[in-house]
């Protein structure tokens, strides 16, 4: 049992606080002692005594409120949907996936002509602009900030990985529904 | 709550929260951490560990702790504490002179925690409401070396900063 009424004893723990070697319970019996005691301590006693006991007040102690978590809500659907990236820049980036996914597509196309006589023609031979901007507009959430897209053609389908403006990524599959109507959207992994 | 529950709680939720008050901060155009306040949101919910129960339940309290804090911090204008009533009233009575001295003492100790870096202030407080040097270590998204490390070099600098006002009194 620590006795912190002997004053060599209560320094060296005192010493180990300062160090960060004290465990819980060591801290926890500082704190009861200074709380409890009347004894006159030194000046560098006094700071420490005043960091152990006043420190615990201030982290205080929280109320959690349900109004808050409303008020935030609110306060976030009324932001304005701002664009941190100028329309040309974004209409470049856009330009730049099209003319680039348009190349996949044709290399792939090229690569397919050794298909059999009497194949079915693949999805890929109907891209076109119109294709790939719907495939990027499935993947569009209302007041997201995009800053850029990669699409990657795998078989009929295609990978869209979008990159938010704070930094995260998500990634879909993305492939034309059966009546080649709408698109079938798979999230593989969002917001990393 | 076991110690590594909170530890893996904390670190899968981290990247979540973080987005959140960052969004906030962003939007209300507070130049504010949301690093801090992931770890201000972390403390509370370790306080309320107990609510704790299952992934999802501790997910959702912890969204809603998030944003109870960037309200906080947006009510605070923008800083890590409550300003405090500099016009306290004190009653004639016999513990006026003692809420005085404890309130001047909080006063030293708020002004000597703002000269340190947000991060070591932050650890200090979580260990000064009984977190492990684990917990603060995920909680703060630290190794537990780097965690005792600093929380012996905000209590030094403490007690540096302490004895520089008292000796200015």
């Amino acid at each position: 049992m620590t006795n912190l009424n002997d004053t060599n004893t209560r320094m060296q723990l005192v010493n180990r606080y300062l160090n960060a070697e004290t465990t819980l319970e060591e801290e926890q019996l500082l704190r009861q002692y200074y709380a409890q005691t009347d004894d006159v301590l030194s000046s560098e006693e006094s700071d420490v005594r005043q960091l152990i006991l006043t420190s615990a007040s201030l982290a205080g102690q929280f109320e959690l409120s349900e109004e808050k978590g409303y008020e935030f809500d609110r306060l976030m659907a009324q932001r304005p949907a701002r664009r941190t990236v100028p329309y040309w820049i974004t209409s470049a980036v856009a330009a730049v996936v099209v003319a680039v996914f348009l190349l996949t597509y044709k290399q792939a196309g090229d690569a397919s002509s050794t298909r059999q006589k009497g194949e079915p023609a693949s999805r890929s031979d109907a891209v076109t602009e119109q294709y790939i901007n719907n495939i990027m507009s499935a993947t569009n959430y209302a007041n997201e900030q995009v800053e850029s897209y990669r699409l990657r053609p795998v078989g009929d389908a295609t990978i869209v990985t979008k990159t938010l403006a704070d930094g995260t990524s998500s990634s879909y599959i993305v492939c034309l529904s059966d009546d080649d109507k709408g698109f079938h959207v798979v999230p593989i992994n969002t917001g990393m | 709550m076991e110690q590594q529950d909170f530890q893996h709680i904390a670190s899968s939720l981290r990247p979540r929260l973080l987005k959140l008050c960052a969004q906030f901060f962003d939007s209300q155009e507070l130049a504010y951490e949301a690093e801090d306040a992931v770890q201000e949101t972390l403390l509370r919910l370790w306080q309320h560990k107990e609510k704790m129960d299952g992934r999802q339940k501790s997910e959702a309290l912890a969204i809603l702790i998030a944003k109870n804090v960037c309200i906080d911090i947006m009510k605070r204008g923008g800083t890590w504490h409550d300003t405090l009533d500099e016009s306290l009233y004190v009653e004639a009575d016999e513990h006026a002179d003692r809420t005085l001295i404890e309130h001047e003492a909080k006063k030293r100790l708020i002004k000597a925690l703002d000269r340190l870096p947000a991060t070591q202030r932050r650890m200090l407080l979580m260990r000064s409401e009984g977190m492990s040097m684990v917990e603060i270590a995920s909680a703060c998204n630290a190794t537990t070396a780097s965690t005792k490390t600093m929380i012996c070099a905000a209590r030094k600098k403490m007690m540096e900063l302490l004895k520089i006002r008292r000796n200015k009194k």
